[in-house]
């Protein structure tokens, strides 16, 4: 396929104009962290090949699945081009062509995205909730809870536990007074798929999850998982247009709704920002203020924070490789180095990344924990099992 | 992906060495047979696959616990099975779609591993 033939394609709309402002200056390589950990792949390259050359060895190129669309390089280039976009639409071309990537897991999680984009589907998925958590059949609010319900038996063995999380977060909602409503028949966002390029998968679900969500008369839809808060915020209006509801992630939400005093957790934590919370979505205040109301909770940033973090190395379940894991060691390097004793992160992805990243290593940096399990700890919600609410709350006084 | 109406109803992922001691098992137009190496080299994603393809009824077929010239692909294969029916649960599929049949040296289905789970 030549260039022009791609660039005639739908999903290419607007994408030569876009890469024609390419300055060739590099910078987006030198913020790249896939750049910098080798393997031979480069944006600015990327790009200069896509505008000049036959687009054949572009699609067939891995680079075109390489990149994380952690839009580490989106801030710092010049002539406002997102790599992220840049390759959202080329895999969508090249998935139509027959070039869908190297999927992570034999392709497992693919596989059940697609089962779940089936119309008559009578998922159980709702089997995990306990007494503990207050839940309403009708509302204002809706917890989106996610994948969770697939991604305990998939990845429970690297000491991630989803599930736990989804119902903190249902306690951490009750606690701020509001009683969610859940999805019974609830679909996977859809975000991984689009990534892939399997927009036909992706609109399935999201035609789904925009039905019932709509059906259900709520307001605001709030999430644990950034992936899905950006694909409701930003993928499913460039589709369907408005939502007709509100979508925040849950450190939002219970920054604007405010949730009672927490206890006194004397512990110094640093921060991972999820790319597609930060970058993507621009939300960095929220879960940094939350921590701030724990008494005794030391906030220590990592030198690479905010909008220059780095991804905890994993996308839509696809290219996981050597660059992968090098990123993940990299990063949790960094987060050792702060002293913190919790890596405190936003997304049960970035969870599970760094769960298998430190999994049958000898790992002993700062333990992973997800904002919500460690609120909730806080507050005095968390399950009995939980590690941090056993050993690390009340160790003094509240200032 | 195939529809439902035109895949066969019955996908075997089956141990080499077992099929060799199942010979009455064979290809036709309700059963596609899928020859592993060892069972243990199955994983919950081609077995979900399969279900995606339109089987009505998945099977892996090991070799015996005593019997597996790889020492371990049936305990592999029982994780991968458990795994899949846990899936397979969830998205509300009745998870004996997906099951584990052992092979004795004398070619004896000895038993039907992994209980269904519970919903």
């Amino acid at each position: 396929m030549t260039r022009e033939q791609v660039l005639r394609e739908p999903q290419a709309a607007g994408l030569l104009a876009e890469l024609w402002t390419c300055q060739d200056c590099g910078k987006c390589t030198a913020a790249c962290p896939v750049a910098r950990v080798g393997l031979g792949y480069s944006p600015r390259r990327f790009i200069q090949r896509t505008v000049r050359k036959d687009l054949d060895a572009v699609l067939f190129d891995r680079a075109v699945f390489a990149c994380l669309a952690c839009d580490r390089c989106g801030p710092v280039c010049k002539s406002g081009i997102s790599m992220a976009n840049v390759v959202m639409k080329l895999r969508s071309i090249a998935f139509e062509r027959g070039i869908p990537g190297q999927a992570a897991h034999a392709g497992m999680l693919q596989t059940l995205m697609r089962l779940m984009a089936r119309s008559d589907l009578p998922q159980r998925r709702l089997a995990w909730l306990d007494p503990t958590v207050k839940i309403a059949s009708q509302g204002d609010v809706l917890y989106f809870v996610g994948c969770a319900p697939y991604f305990e038996p998939l990845f429970g063995h690297l000491g991630t536990k989803p599930l736990r999380t989804a119902r903190n977060a249902i306690r951490l909602l009750n606690l701020a007074g509001v009683e969610p409503v859940l999805l019974a028949d609830e679909r996977c966002c859809g975000h991984d798929l689009l990534w892939q390029g399997d927009v036909n998968n992706f609109l399935k679900l999201a035609e789904r999850n925009l039905e019932q969500v709509r059906a259900s008369g709520v307001e605001t839809v709030v999430f644990s998982c950034p992936e899905g808060l950006r694909t409701f915020k930003l993928d499913y209006p460039r589709y369907f247009g408005a939502r007709g509801f509100e979508v925040l992630h849950i450190t939002e939400f219970l920054e604007r709704q405010g949730i009672p005093r927490p206890e006194y957790i004397d512990a110094i934590v640093t921060f991972h920002e999820p790319c597609r919370l930060g970058r993507h979505l621009d939300v960095y205040d929220p879960p940094r203020n939350l921590l701030e109301t724990v008494p005794g909770l030391e906030l220590v940033e990592m030198p690479r924070n905010r909008v220059s973090a780095t991804c905890c190395g994993g996308t839509c379940w696809m290219e996981c490789g050597a660059a992968v894991k090098s990123l993940q060691a990299r990063r949790l390097s960094e987060a050792a180095r702060t002293g913190a004793r919790f890596l405190v992160t936003a997304c049960p992805k970035c969870d599970i990344h760094f769960g298998c990243a430190i999994a049958g290593s000898e790992y002993d940096g700062p333990v992973i924990s997800n904002i919500v399990d460690l609120m909730a700890a806080a507050l005095g919600v968390a399950e009995p099992e939980d590690e941090l609410a056993a050993t690390e709350k009340g160790a003094g006084t509240v200032a | 992906m195939a529809s439902s109406t035109d895949s066969p109803s019955i996908t075997v992922f089956a141990c080499t060495t077992a099929l060799h001691r199942l010979p009455a098992i064979g290809s036709n137009q309700a059963t596609t047979i899928k020859r592993l190496a060892c069972a243990g080299g199955i994983n919950a994603g081609m077995l979900l696959e399969a279900v995606e393809d339109g089987a009505g009824r998945v099977l892996v077929l090991a070799c015996g616990q005593d019997s597996c010239r790889h020492q371990n692909g049936a305990t592999l294969a029982e994780a991968q099975v458990r795994l899949a029916r846990d899936l397979l649960t969830t998205l509300g599929f009745d998870p004996g779609t997906v099951a584990l049949e052992l092979v004795d040296r004398a070619g004896e289905s000895v038993s039907v591993a992994c209980k269904e789970t519970a919903p």
